[in-house]
């Protein structure tokens, strides 16, 4: 998979923002360079959320969390929020995600299916029945407020019980309907996927909007989707803001640490939901010690099929050790907790964490989770990779993750200039600042 | 790019106060100077319209090597100017400035023209080359003499068409095969035009009588003139099987014929779609990690011998 061009028109301080990561440059590794502020870190949480959760209903908080503030003007009912040109190995695929109001929802959903306006009398409230209703999200919802005013008026006991039977079964399943009201927007023909509805977080308003994302390719979308969400990762510093959090525990970052709510810990929480979002300290320890079980679990599955023990644990703990030069990574016997050696004046010395320095810790890391989670032919978007690393690093940076990941493709939001210089200027992409007059229009 | 006055001032104070140099190995090169006003980052660095020659060289150093500070000071008499003024600038025992004078140096290429230095232990940049270069490899009795070192080759694209990179091109390109001529590269066949085209060589012309000191290793004194050189060179190469003497001969073209224009000429493969001058740059930063910094420091291969030279006689003689 390859991200060619990404192009957001308008959203929060992205403005215009129309980038192209060339396919055939090499290597596959492009730094994106802004002013402070400017939107880098915004670009690669909006890529990561819309093509990492847009397949998995149980993954849209997080992109109703990133849009809370995008709206539509006023008596516009679609407003594009950014589109994708992906190459999939074989050919360009295009993807529009765009927000819009329910009368547009309607006019798609009217365009999609045949009109099969079911009666009232009809009794039954099977599921299937309410799906031959269920013609768009309007609609039901009409059809829901018809009933309330029904029920408010009516005398007849029978039609009252019918309808407080409607009533309690649509809240039961209301969720469900939502889930089948997207399966059935998606449609062959049309290339679209109906992905979540949405509050607008305004001060003045209380508005719901529609994400729907729509498909240039002979692609199934959900399919396209399911791939893509597998084939994009975000790491990111765990002290970065993430707008994909909701908002009260965005603004956990500005306050005391008060037992279990902190942001770290809500990272964390997402980082359980979100497979494929690392964010990383100077050193990922639960990543170390995942990778060693994983290699020891590895090694037995071999003694049960060849009756001896795999090299998978000694392989990583030599790659690793390799990678540290003069330093001993091992992990402790109940292998909760790992330890550093070194030799110094013909002796083994334990070495305390002062006594790394915080690169060669993050440099360790960043290796095992590129290595060893059998990331490939993946798109990964780095925010700040420089971060603790020495600028000769900053420079290696670049021939180490060619090395330890050759067949992905890296973004890599970043300040360095060290970074760079590895690179061609062409492979450098820039977020413009916008001109005064453009900010003040908006 | 030349500096007006003031400018050069401006350029070596920013050199010597750039933070980045202190306890590090600072080499001079040729190539655009970037803004002086301009603070370094992603944005500026996109600004240069092609790759800067220092990173080709800083792509070269070894993988466990510490990096050298690069600095791209113009052409090649701007570079030894500037070696020189920020001495003056920053003697041993100033504590003013981040640069240690013991760890500057200066690379330029040898060029067909040579360039006088004065008030250096060598007179000329062909006197530097002589002593430091000796049958196309470095001399290693004479290199920690050196601080203003020349290109062993003409200039730098010289590097990048050396005959052991055919099979870098043919196995380690092999997705991305280079192209010169509509077809897979053939170095030979780079060769061969460079010494059809010495012919129209007005630069080689005017300065043949001092670069034909430069083939003494290889030949005798059997032409008087470029024609008969080429001539004499384009037979002996296409009567030359040995791989030893082939190399020498190629290694002599290369010392002499400048390969710019030919590196320019090669294209991506037909189904890559780049631009030229993109593909030419990406390559040449992939000849260099990928086959120069991979290689010892054996004194045939000039820029890593170079590289560990310096970074030697830094270690030894610096005084942080």
């Amino acid at each position: 998979m390859h991200l060619q061009r990404v192009q957001v028109p308008d959203f929060r301080v992205l403005k215009d923002i129309d980038i192209t990561f060339e396919k055939n440059f090499f290597p596959r590794i492009f730094p994106v360079g802004s002013l402070n502020g400017g939107g880098k870190s915004t670009l690669l949480q909006l890529i990561f959320i819309l093509l990492h959760c847009s397949a998995d209903p149980s993954k849209q908080e997080f992109i109703q969390n990133l849009l809370e503030r995008f709206s539509i003007p006023e008596g516009v009912d679609k407003k594009i929020l950014a589109t994708f040109e992906i190459w999939d190995g074989e050919k360009i695929v295009n993807l529009e995600f765009f927000a819009c109001q329910d009368s547009y929802v309607k006019q798609l959903a009217n365009s999609a299916f045949d009109e099969d306006d079911k009666d009232i009398s009809d009794s039954s409230i099977e599921l299937t029945k309410i799906k031959s209703w269920l013609h768009n999200k309007i609609s039901i919802q009409l059809k829901k407020q018809k009933y309330l005013n029904l029920l408010s008026n009516s005398k007849n006991p029978q039609e009252r019980e019918y309808i407080n039977r409607w009533l309690e079964d649509f809240d039961k399943k209301e969720p469900f309907f939502n889930d089948l009201f997207a399966g059935t927007l998606t449609n062959n023909d049309q290339n679209l996927k109906y992905i979540c509805d949405y509050s607008l977080n305004l001060s003045d308003s209380k508005l719901k909007l529609n994400l729907i994302c729509s498909i240039e390719s002979n692609h199934e979308i959900n399919s396209f989707l399911q791939d893509i969400s597998e084939k994009i990762f975000l790491a990111a510093p765990s002290t970065q803001v993430f707008l994909f959090l909701s908002p009260e525990y965005r603004k956990l970052l500005f306050q005391q640490n008060q037992g279990n709510e902190n942001y770290s810990l809500r990272t964390q929480e997402a980082k359980s939901k979100l497979i494929n979002f690392y964010p990383y300290d100077a050193l990922s320890v639960d990543i170390l010690i995942d990778t060693f079980k994983r290699r020891r679990d590895q090694d037995f599955e071999v003694v049960i099929e060849t009756g001896q023990y795999g090299n998978n644990y000694e392989s990583f703990l030599n790659d690793v050790n390799t990678l540290l030069i003069d330093k001993k990574l091992n992990i402790t016997k109940g292998l909760s907790s790992i330890n550093f050696k070194a030799e110094r004046n013909g002796e083994t010395i334990e070495l305390y964490p002062e006594d790394l320095s915080h690169g060669e810790l993050k440099r360790l890391s960043l290796y095992v989770w590129l290595k060893y989670s059998n990331i490939e032919n993946a798109i990964i978007l780095f925010d700040e990779i420089e971060i603790a690393l020495h600028p000769d690093w900053q420079y290696k940076i670049i021939k180490d993750l060619e090395e330890w990941g050759p067949t992905n493709q890296y973004i890599l939001a970043t300040h360095s200039y060290e970074l760079c210089q590895a690179l061609t200027p062409a492979h450098v992409k820039e977020i413009e600042p916008k001109l005064l007059n453009n900010i003040n229009n908006q | 790019m030349s500096f007006t006055p003031p400018q050069f001032e401006q350029h070596c104070q920013s050199i010597l106060k750039s933070r980045s140099i202190r306890n590090k190995v600072v080499i001079l090169c040729e190539g655009t100077p970037p803004s002086i006003e301009e603070r370094r980052s992603p944005q500026s660095y996109k600004k240069n319209k092609e790759l800067p020659d220092a990173n080709f060289y800083l792509a070269c150093v070894p993988p466990l090597q510490p990096l050298p500070v690069f600095f791209n000071c113009g052409g090649r008499t701007t570079v030894i100017k500037t070696y020189f003024r920020l001495l003056e600038l920053c003697p041993e025992s100033s504590s003013q400035y981040y640069l240690n004078p013991n760890k500057l140096f200066a690379i330029v290429d040898l060029d067909n023209q040579d360039d006088t230095i004065e008030n250096y232990s060598f007179p000329s940049t062909d006197a530097i080359f002589f002593d430091l270069y000796q049958k196309f490899q470095v001399n290693p009795q004479n290199a920690p003499n050196h601080r203003i070192w020349t290109t062993g080759l003409i200039h730098k694209e010289a590097y990048f068409i050396i005959p052991e990179l055919q099979d870098f091109f043919d196995i380690d390109m092999c997705i991305n095969i280079p192209h010169y001529k509509d077809n897979p590269i053939s170095l030979n066949t780079i060769y061969l035009d460079m010494a059809e085209s010495i012919i129209d060589d007005i630069d080689l012309e005017r300065n043949f009588e001092g670069v034909k000191e430069r083939l003494k290793d290889i030949f005798d004194s059997e032409f008087n003139n470029k024609n008969e050189f080429k001539k004499l060179w384009i037979n002996k190469f296409n009567a030359t099987s040995e791989k030893e003497q082939k190399d020498e001969l190629i290694l002599a073209l290369l010392t002499i014929k400048k390969a710019k224009n030919f590196w320019k000429n090669i294209q991506p493969p037909e189904d890559l779609s780049i631009l030229p001058e993109r593909f030419q740059e990406q390559l040449s930063l992939e000849i260099a990690r990928q086959f120069y910094a991979k290689q010892s420091n054996a004194p045939k291969y000039h820029i890593a011998y170079f590289l560990e030279t310096v970074q030697k006689i830094s270690e030894n003689r610096g005084t942080f």
